[in-house]
C-alpha cells in the first residue's frame, strides 16, 4: 500500500516536472519570438500600411509617442534598429515642423520690427532644430547598428524592398541631422563626416526604383562639397534629372530635396518653379496609392517652404488654396466698362 | 482735460508718429553671405541673428547666400551687395589691415586673438577698420588652422626634418598668397588647389600636408589622408576669421561701431564652437611638437610674415599689433628684443 502511494507520488511529480518544463520552454519560445514577431509585423505590415494613409500629423504624433519604447524590443531578442530608423525620422520631422513655425514667427517679428520677439523666436527655433538633430542622429546611428560598418563604406545585400526603404530613410536621417545641428550652433554634436557617408550610401540604391532620391541626395552633397563629385558631373543637372525621374512616377518627394538645395543656393525662381510643378503634377497625375503618406509629406514640406517665402515677402503664409501661386505673380486685369456717363 | 488734450496730446502723438516713421524707415540693404552650405549652413544661420541686431540699429538686411566666396567678393565689389561676409583671406582685398589678422603663425592662442580683436574693435581704432569706401564692421573667429600631415616623423625631434622638408608636398589654397609664399620659403613642392579640391588631394595621397580649421578634419574625412602614421600638428598656423564688410556710405553713422561691439560679444561662443571641433579629434592624432621645433616654426612663420609685409600682402600695422600682443602675453620671447621685430 505504502509502495503504491509512493509510486503515485513519483508519477505525479514526474508529470508536474514535465508540465513545468513544457510551460517554461513554451514561455521561452514565446518570449524569444514575440519580439521578432512584433518587429516583423511592424516592419512588414504596419509601416507599409501607414505609407498608404495620408494623415501625416497623426504619423508624427505616433512616432513621437512610440520612439522611446522601440529600443526596448531589443530586450526580447528582437532587432528593432530598422524600426528606430523610421520612428526617429518621423519624430525628428515633428520637431522640424515646430522649428519652421518659429522661423515664421521670426520673420513676422522682423516685419513688425520687433527685435525681442525675433530673438525669442530664433532661440526657440534653434531648440527645436537641436531636438530634430538629436532624434535624426539616433535614427542614423540605428542604421549603423542595423548595418554595422556599412554606411559610407560598403553597400549591404538588401533582402527586400523594405530593407532598401529603411536604408534610404536612414540616410535622410543622417543628412538632416548634420544640417539641423549646423543650423542650431552644433550643440547636438552630430559627427560631420556623416554627410559624405550619406552621399556614398545613396549610391547603393537604384535611382529609378527610388524615385530619383539617391541622385538628389548625392547632388545635395556635391553642391556643398564639390571636391567629392565625380569629374565632369554637374550636380544641378543630376538634380534636375533626378526630379524628372520622380515626377514621371508620380513620386514627388524628390522635389523637397531639390527645393531645399535651391533655397540653399538662394535661387528663389527655381524654388517657385518646383512648387508650381508639384501642384501641376498633382492635378494631372494621381498619387501612388501605396505611398500617399510620402506624397502628403512632400506637399506639406513644399507648403512649409512656400510659407517661408510668402512670409518673408508679405508677413503672412501661403493663402488657403494658394500653393503654387506667389505674391508677385502678374495680376490678370478683368475687363471693365466706362461708366463716366452714368456718374 | 481739454487743456491736456490740446497742449500735450498733439506733441506726444507727433513724437509717437515720428518714432513709428523712424522704425518704418529702417533702410533695406542687401547682405551677401558666404557659406559652403549656402542658406542651409551655420554661417548663414549666424547671420540671421546678426540681421535682428542690425534691425535694432536701423538697417533691414536682405540676406543672400553664396557658396563661392570669390563670387561674393566680386558681387560686393560690383555693387550688387551693400554688405558682405566671408573669410579674412577674401577681406584682405578690401582692408589689408583686418585681412592680415590670419597672418601665418602670428597668434598662437585664442586668448591672443581675443586681445587683438578687442583692441581693434574699440572706438578709437575705428579709423583702422575703414578703407574707403569699405568698413569692416565685425570679426568673428572661425577657429585656428592646423597642419594635417600624413607622416608624423615631420614633427619628430630625432628626425632630420630639415632635409625632409625639401621633399614633402604641401597643398596651398590658390587664393591665398601667404600660403604660396610660405612654401616658397620652405623650398618645398606645392600643389595649388581650391578649398574644394585641397582635402580630396590630401586624402588621395597627392599631397603630404594640408591646412585648415579643426572642423574640416571630420567634415572632410581627413583621417583617410592622415592614415595610421600621420596626425594634426598642435600648433596654430593661423587664426581664421569671418569678417563682415559694408559700403560705409550706405549705412547709418554709428552702424559700424555697434556692429563691431556685437561681433565682439559673439567671440566666446564662436571660440567654444571651434574648440568643440578640436575636441572631436581624438587625442592620439594630435602631434605635440618639441620646443626646438616650435622655435623653428616660429622662425619660419616670422620670416614669411616679414616677407609678405615687404611685398604688401600683410599690413605692417596689424603685424605690429600682433607682435605687441605676443610680447604682452610672454615678454620672454626672443622676438620681443629682436632688432628686426614686426
Amino acid at each position: 500500500m505504502k509502495i503504491q502511494a509512493r509510486r503515485k507520488l513519483y508519477h505525479w511529480l514526474m508529470w508536474l516536472i514535465l508540465t513545468l518544463f513544457l510551460l517554461y520552454a513554451t514561455s521561452m519560445l514565446v518570449i524569444n519570438n514575440s519580439g521578432k514577431l512584433l518587429v516583423g509585423f511592424i516592419e512588414e505590415q504596419a509601416v507599409p500600411y501607414v505609407l498608404k494613409t495620408d494623415d501625416v500629423a497623426m504619423g508624427c504624433v505616433m512616432a513621437e509617442a512610440l520612439s522611446l519604447s522601440i529600443p526596448s524590443l531589443a530586450q526580447i531578442n528582437a532587432s528593432p534598429y530598422k524600426l528606430a530608423v523610421i520612428f526617429e525620422f518621423l519624430s525628428g520631422s515633428c520637431a522640424e515642423f515646430k522649428a519652421r513655425e518659429e522661423e515664421l514667427r521670426y520673420i513676422r517679428a522682423l516685419h513688425a520690427k520687433n527685435v525681442t520677439e525675433a530673438q525669442d523666436a530664433r532661440i526657440l527655433q534653434k531648440r527645436y532644430l537641436n531636438l530634430a538633430a538629436q532624434r535624426q542622429l539616433k535614427g542614423y546611428l540605428n542604421l549603423e547598428l542595423a548595418y554595422p560598418e556599412m554606411p559610407g563604406n560598403a553597400c549591404p545585400q538588401f533582402s527586400s524592398w523594405n530593407d532598401e526603404f529603411y536604408w534610404l530613410v536612414g540616410l535622410m536621417d543622417g543628412l538632416l541631422a548634420v544640417l539641423n545641428d549646423l543650423a542650431s550652433e552644433g550643440i547636438a554634436n552630430v559627427p560631420l563626416d556623416i554627410s559624405l557617408k550619406v552621399g556614398r550610401g545613396a549610391g547603393c540604391l537604384d535611382n529609378t526604383q527610388w524615385w530619383g532620391m539617391p541622385s538628389a541626395i548625392q547632388s545635395a552633397i556635391w553642391v556643398s562639397f564639390p571636391g567629392n563629385k565625380p569629374a565632369g558631373v554637374d550636380p544641378l543637372i543630376v538634380l534636375d534629372e533626378a526630379m524628372q525621374t520622380g515626377v514621371q512616377q508620380g513620386m514627388l518627394i524628390v522635389q523637397v530635396i531639390a527645393a531645399k538645395i535651391y533655397i540653399g543656393l538662394g535661387d528663389a525662381a527655381r524654388v517657385k518653379a518646383i512648387i508650381r510643378e508639384n501642384v501641376a503634377t498633382k492635378s494631372s497625375l494621381p498619387a501612388n496609392p501605396n505611398f500617399l503618406f510620402l506624397d502628403k509629406v512632400a506637399t506639406l514640406q513644399l507648403q512649409a517652404i512656400s510659407d517661408y517665402m510668402w512670409t518673408e515677402a508679405t508677413g503672412k503664409r501661403t493663402p488657403i488654396g494658394g500653393l503654387g501661386t506667389f505674391w508677385d505673380d502678374p495680376v490678370n486685369k478683368t475687363d471693365t466698362v466706362d461708366i463716366f456717363d452714368i456718374l | 482735460m481739454r487743456f491736456f488734450i490740446d497742449h500735450f496730446s498733439r506733441p506726444v502723438l507727433a513724437v509717437v508718429l515720428s518714432l513709428n516713421c523712424f522704425v518704418a524707415l529702417a533702410e533695406t540693404k542687401s547682405f551677401c553671405v558666404f557659406d559652403l552650405l549656402g542658406a542651409n549652413g551655420p554661417i548663414y544661420a549666424q547671420m540671421k541673428d546678426y540681421k535682428i541686431a542690425a534691425l535694432g540699429w536701423g538697417v533691414n538686411l536682405q540676406l543672400k547666400p553664396y557658396i563661392n566666396e570669390g563670387q561674393a567678393a566680386a558681387d560686393f565689389k560690383a555693387g550688387l551687395c551693400d554688405a558682405v561676409s566671408f573669410t579674412g583671406i577674401q577681406s584682405r582685398q578690401f582692408n589689408s589691415f583686418t585681412g592680415s589678422l590670419d597672418a601665418m603663425g602670428a597668434l598662437p592662442s585664442y586668448a591672443h586673438l581675443k586681445t587683438v580683436i578687442s583692441t581693434i574693435s574699440a572706438p578709437q581704432a575705428s579709423p583702422l577698420m575703414i578703407n574707403a569706401p569699405y568698413e569692416v564692421v565685425g570679426i568673428i573667429p572661425i577657429g585656428a588652422a592646423y597642419l594635417f600631415v600624413n607622416d608624423r616623423s615631420l614633427v619628430s625631434e630625432h628626425e632630420d626634418t630639415e632635409s625632409k622638408l625639401s621633399s614633402i608636398r604641401i597643398a596651398v589654397m590658390d587664393n591665398d598668397p601667404a600660403q604660396i609664399e610660405l612654401v616658397s620659403l620652405l623650398g618645398t613642392p606645392s600643389l595649388s588647389a581650391t578649398i574644394a579640391e585641397m582635402y580630396n588631394k590630401f586624402n588621395a595621397g597627392l599631397v603630404d600636408v594640408c591646412y585648415g580649421p579643426a572642423v574640416v578634419y571630420q567634415a572632410m574625412e581627413l583621417h583617410k589622408g592622415v592614415g595610421s602614421n600621420g596626425g594634426v600638428i598642435r600648433f596654430p598656423v593661423a587664426q581664421l576669421s569671418l569678417q563682415i564688410i559694408i559700403r560705409q556710405a550706405e549705412f547709418p553713422e554709428q552702424f559700424g561701431q555697434k556692429s563691431r561691439n556685437y561681433a565682439l560679444d559673439q567671440f566666446n561662443k564662436a571660440v567654444q564652437l571651434a574648440q568643440s571641433y578640436e575636441h572631436r579629434i581624438a587625442p592620439q592624432w594630435w602631434l605635440n611638437i618639441s620646443e626646438t621645433n616650435q622655435q623653428r616654426y616660429h622662425d619660419i612663420y616670422r620670416k614669411t610674415r616679414l616677407s609678405l609685409r615687404d611685398k604688401g600682402v600683410y599690413d605692417a600695422r596689424m603685424l605690429r599689433i600682433m607682435h605687441l600682443v605676443r610680447c604682452k602675453k610672454n615678454s620672454q620671447l626672443s622676438e620681443c628684443t629682436a632688432a628686426d621685430n614686426e
